[in-house]
């Protein structure tokens, strides 16, 4: 789920970046950018709105995609996007 | 502030541990109501990991309410690191009054765990938390 959209986000983030250089959050399903929104509540509903209950991502436009989540226990996820 | 005091037999041994309700993302909560269906919710136990930086929720509670994923995150364990997507939800503690402090977490496998989520730092980050080990007691306030 979602790959086409992280893929598809990861390639357009450094031109968002500098159309909204105040950020914002985008809404991408497929390769299709709803649009901007300031807050992320906004974005999600405004997706919602657009595509109903199913899945589409919701990203902050200035998110450091280096940053890590972290657990110290040893825990697997059956729905990982990627290995790195 | 609202608070609880949990004290079990051996708090070593179990951990921090209370019953939470987790619910789905208030915007997707807001479009079943609209459309008329049932809002879902699910009671599970949560523990208390002070090394997660976020909480996580069990792959059960993922289909029984449904979750949609809106984001995604690189996440980082013993086991390596893997990019995951990410749920957002609710987590209504004891003390919160039926408010929902919200985040988003990834789907874990807790088959085999007595959890059903695990209590990050994200949460953490609205409480203030004393452990009392000569007790075998923890508080938790808000």
């Amino acid at each position: 789920m979602l790959q086409e959209e992280i893929k598809y986000f990861k390639e357009i983030q450094p031109e968002l970046r500098e159309r909204h250089p105040a950020g914002g959050f985008v809404v991408i399903c497929k390769h299709k950018v709803l649009g901007v929104w300031n807050e992320r509540h906004d974005a999600l509903k405004e997706g919602i709105k657009a595509y109903g209950l199913q899945p589409f991502l919701v990203k902050g436009i200035q998110d450091d995609l280096s940053k890590v989540i972290n657990y110290s226990r040893n825990l697997s996820f059956p729905n990982a996007v990627s290995d790195e | 502030m609202p608070s609880l005091t949990n004290r079990v037999s051996s708090l070593q041994s179990t951990g921090a541990s209370l019953e939470v309700i987790i619910v789905p993302a208030k915007e997707v909560t807001d479009k079943i109501k609209e459309e008329g269906g049932p809002v879902p919710s699910t009671r599970a136990i949560a523990l208390i990991d002070t090394g997660a930086s976020n909480s996580c929720v069990s792959q059960r509670i993922v289909d029984e309410l449904a979750l949609i994923p809106f984001d995604f995150q690189q996440v980082y364990t013993a086991n390596g690191s893997t990019e995951q997507l990410l749920y957002d939800v609710g987590f209504i503690l004891p003390i919160s009054q039926a408010v929902p402090i919200w985040v988003q977490a990834p789907g874990a496998d807790l088959i085999g765990q007595p959890y059903g989520a695990l209590i990050g730092r994200d949460v953490l980050a609205s409480c203030t938390m004393f452990y009392n080990g000569p007790d075998n007691s923890f508080t938790l306030q808000l």
